[in-house]
């Protein structure tokens, strides 16, 4: 007997609100993603289309708004939780769409319970809102290695100057969360009117996210500004998000190669049968699970009392996993599919390439760094 | 920085070709390069900079003997290790051209490499190439069903063959449906067709290799497949229905068909082998060049330990693949000692070679991309594109695992795979 693909959550992450909101985003991919992926690379309006829906309609940009200003007004305790159910559907469907909703998020969250957070929530009340995270850059090494934008107090106010790459929506965002060296690390909101952009860049995938090269000239109020460890709690809602993303992705690559392989034979039985086959394809299961027991339990520890920096290092750990297998169960099951995997009408390469993004975008090989400063105590900052 | 080039196995021809070829390369190429995905249908920019290669460099002739008009280089004593030269000066700039490239060579070489020269398919089908015109071929090999069995021939002796070849009169009829061959989508001007002469039954006599006119009645091409990368690289289905063609059109009969399309198989993985390590050398020089400029660290992100570690790992990749690319191609230049470039020695070797390699070349791409970060992903930095370009060919003629079978199959004298 066939074992069905799809893993539930172990039964203390799940909760009525998480499986409400994941059967939405379900019935959202089924009607305005899944008919139309082949084309979405091509057609950028489809991407739109369904990210708008997602975001408005499903209510996902509001998640943590207030109930009074129209939000869901998720409470802390339900986050994680929810956030593991939604982005495993959403990574089923369009980890583009997926990736641009994660920097939302998570640079919400990391406002709560801060004056930004009222800006913020005022913003994603009134309509369709793209938040783009500027990151330190690569560059100068004011923080681990990378460049921070620079900011200066000036009076009540704080000038703000950074050139380089968002990780997302550089192109089309309303607000940039940029990271800049005021008062250690912070991170300050930045309204797009205050952005000189460049020509939008092509990238390998996740299509919905439109970015490209920004330079930054702001003057700011100091309410818009998070200090302390603000950076650190939106990287780890991050880390969640893109964790949770990766494990939907690495399950509909199993879905897309289940489906191939069933209809396939080889040497006169089908292609499954065979043991050199079966051994690839259990490796592509064995990828997606592997990142669900590791997304599962960054959210479980999310839920814990622990300290953040525990809790952010092993994000970082998550992150890196689920990207990891995401991309490991995409190639692995191109490997058996061949041409009919690397073909844009057969699915598969698209969460190849947007698995591939996303991992790139981590940037591992720093990451790697992070993780020996964390648990080995290695001085190299 | 050079990569080891074993000066012994050179020709004075690769030499010269590899130097017109970068030419082409900066000419024709680079500066187009990055346009070349939204180019994959009309090939509007691609097919200029292939007509300059084929037709103004006269590559299109080059296996064809001199006697037709050709180089002879299917009678040189270094064949092997200027075809591997040509796809991987080719790879440097883009391996869907390189693969356009080998693919047309490919089933001539059939019949047009010593010792296997036949002279009177030479004398038909050469002047088609030696016109001022950018002139293709193809191999029509994989089926839908099937998918690479076909090139299991030494298990299957051609049984799961669909497309069918069956004499009338001084005709070969042929019916059946191949699936993505390179230079199809209306590219190809000749195929070589894979075809049995009695379906279902596993003897090497049955195994027919016919060449078919693309212009010809019953010949159906269907639009070009959208991909992950290759652009420059054409795929399509193609039909057909009751295609007649001269008897003499197959290339050398019963038995010998089998034998001589084995040199396909040796070939295909030489370059495969020669493209993408000339696709590693291409993001070595983008890497050298943007890991000079990105800063991590207050200093250059090369001279950073962590990432010079990653670096020197894909130089060591590419230093060892060029060796054994150009190891095995003076092997199959030399049948006198290592065997003919058709026997399951050859091919098992070949299989190796592409299996390493091209798992390299993915994972060069791979981590490169990694190196650079939210760069690695920008289609300005070309490193992106190889990492899509170079994945098919990883996963053609019968992927890692048809490669790891006959690698098994001939050093440990598996029976039973």
């Amino acid at each position: 007997m066939m074992m069905k693909l799809e893993f539930e959550n172990i039964s203390e992450l799940r909760s009525d609100v998480a499986e409400m909101l994941a059967k939405s985003i379900h019935e959202w991919a089924e009607k305005e993603v899944i008919p139309y992926r082949a084309q979405i690379d091509d057609e950028v309006e489809i991407a739109d289309r369904a990210l708008k829906k997602l975001f408005l309609d499903i209510g996902m940009q509001k998640l943590v708004v207030p109930e009074a200003k129209g939000g869901a007004g998720i409470s802390f305790e339900d986050l994680p939780q929810v956030l593991l159910r939604s982005f495993e559907e959403i990574g089923k469907a369009d980890a583009g769409i997926g990736f641009v909703l994660s920097a939302l998020i998570s640079a919400s969250i990391s406002s709560m319970g801060t004056e930004v957070f009222d800006y913020l929530s005022d913003k994603l009340s009134a309509g369709l809102c793209k938040i783009a995270i500027f990151p330190p850059q690569f560059g100068k090494s004011d923080f681990k290695g990378f460049e921070l934008a620079k900011a200066v107090a000036v009076g009540d106010k704080i000038k703000l100057k950074g050139f380089g790459r968002p990780l997302n929506s550089g192109y089309d965002a309303d607000i940039f969360a940029v990271f800049c060296n005021y008062s250690g690390i912070s991170v300050a909101f930045v309204d797009a009117e205050n952005v000189e952009r460049s020509e939008q860049i092509k990238s390998t995938g996740l299509v919905a996210s439109k970015n490209c090269d920004v330079r930054i000239n702001a003057e700011i109020e100091k309410t818009r500004i998070l200090t302390g460890d603000a950076w650190k709690k939106l990287y780890t809602y991050l880390n969640l998000c893109l964790s949770a993303l990766c494990v939907g992705s690495a399950y509909d690559s199993c879905r897309i190669l289940r489906d191939w392989a069933e209809k396939r034979t080889i040497r006169g039985k089908p292609l499954r049968d065979n043991t050199v086959d079966a051994a690839v394809i259990a490796n592509v299961i064995r990828e997606a699970l592997e990142a669900k027991a590791v997304a599962q339990m960054l959210t479980k520890i999310m839920l814990e009392d622990r300290d953040d920096e525990e809790v952010y290092a092993f994000s970082v750990v998550a992150a890196l996993k689920c990207s990891d297998s995401a991309f490991n169960s995409a190639d692995r099951a191109m490997e058996l599919m061949a041409s009919q995997g690397y073909a844009r009408e057969g699915l598969l390469e698209k969460q190849w390439r947007d698995a591939k993004s996303i991992r790139t975008l981590l940037n591992p090989s720093h990451l790697l760094l992070e993780l020996s400063a964390n648990y080995f105590g290695s001085k190299l900052w | 920085m050079e990569f080891a080039r074993i000066r012994e196995f050179e020709s004075p021809l690769e030499r010269y070709m590899a130097e017109i070829i970068r030419d082409w390369g900066e000419k024709y190429v680079i500066p187009h390069r990055r346009n070349f995905d939204e180019d994959w249908k009309e090939h509007r920019t691609i097919e200029p900079a292939l007509e300059k290669l084929m037709v103004d460099y006269g590559i299109q002739t080059a296996v064809w003997p001199e006697e037709f008009g050709g180089w002879g280089l299917g009678s040189s004593d270094y064949f092997g290790s200027i075809c591997a030269r040509v796809m991987e000066e080719i790879g440097r700039y883009d391996t869907g051209i390189a693969v356009s490239v080998g693919v047309t060579l490919w089933p001539i070489f059939v019949i047009a490499v010593k010792p296997h020269i036949n002279y009177d398919l030479c004398a038909e089908f050469a002047p088609l190439f030696m016109r001022k015109k950018l002139t293709m071929a193809a191999n029509a090999m994989t089926e839908p069903q099937g998918g690479s069995d076909i090139e299991n021939l030494d298990e299957l002796k051609g049984k799961t063959i669909r497309t069918t070849a069956k004499l009338d009169g001084d005709e070969w009829v042929i019916n059946g449906h191949k699936l993505w061959p390179t230079n199809s989508g209306g590219v190809a001007d000749l195929f070589g067709v894979v075809c049995t002469t009695n379906p279902g039954v596993p003897d090497e006599k049955n195994f027919a290799y016919i060449y078919v006119p693309a212009d010809l009645p019953g010949v159906k091409q269907g639009e070009p497949y959208r991909k992950a990368g290759m652009a420059a690289d054409k795929n399509s289905d193609i039909w057909f229905e009751n295609v007649r063609v001269p008897k003499r059109y197959r290339a050398w009969g019963e038995g010998l068909d089998a034998k001589y399309f084995r040199i396909i198989i040796s070939t295909g993985c030489l370059g495969s082998a020669g493209m993408a390590l000339g696709a590693m050398e291409n993001i070595y020089e983008i890497l050298f060049e943007k890991c000079s400029e990105l800063r991590y660290r207050g200093r250059p992100l090369k001279e950073n330990t962590a990432v010079a570690a990653v670096l020197a790992d894909i130089a060591a990749e590419i230093e060892i693949c060029r060796s054994a690319v150009y190891t095995y191609a003076r092997m199959l230049d030399r049948p006198d000692y290592y065997g003919d470039r058709f026997s399951a020695e050859m091919i098992a070797r070949g299989r190796a070679l592409k299996l390493k390699v091209c798992d390299a070349c993915c994972r060069v791409a791979e981590r490169a991309m990694d190196l650079l970060g939210h760069y690695g992903i920008d289609r300005n930095y070309d490193v992106e594109k190889h990492w899509r370009d170079v994945k098919i060919i990883q996963l053609w003629m019968g992927g890692r695992q048809l490669c790891q079978m006959d690698v098994a199959r001939y050093f440990y004298d598996c029976k039973q795979l």
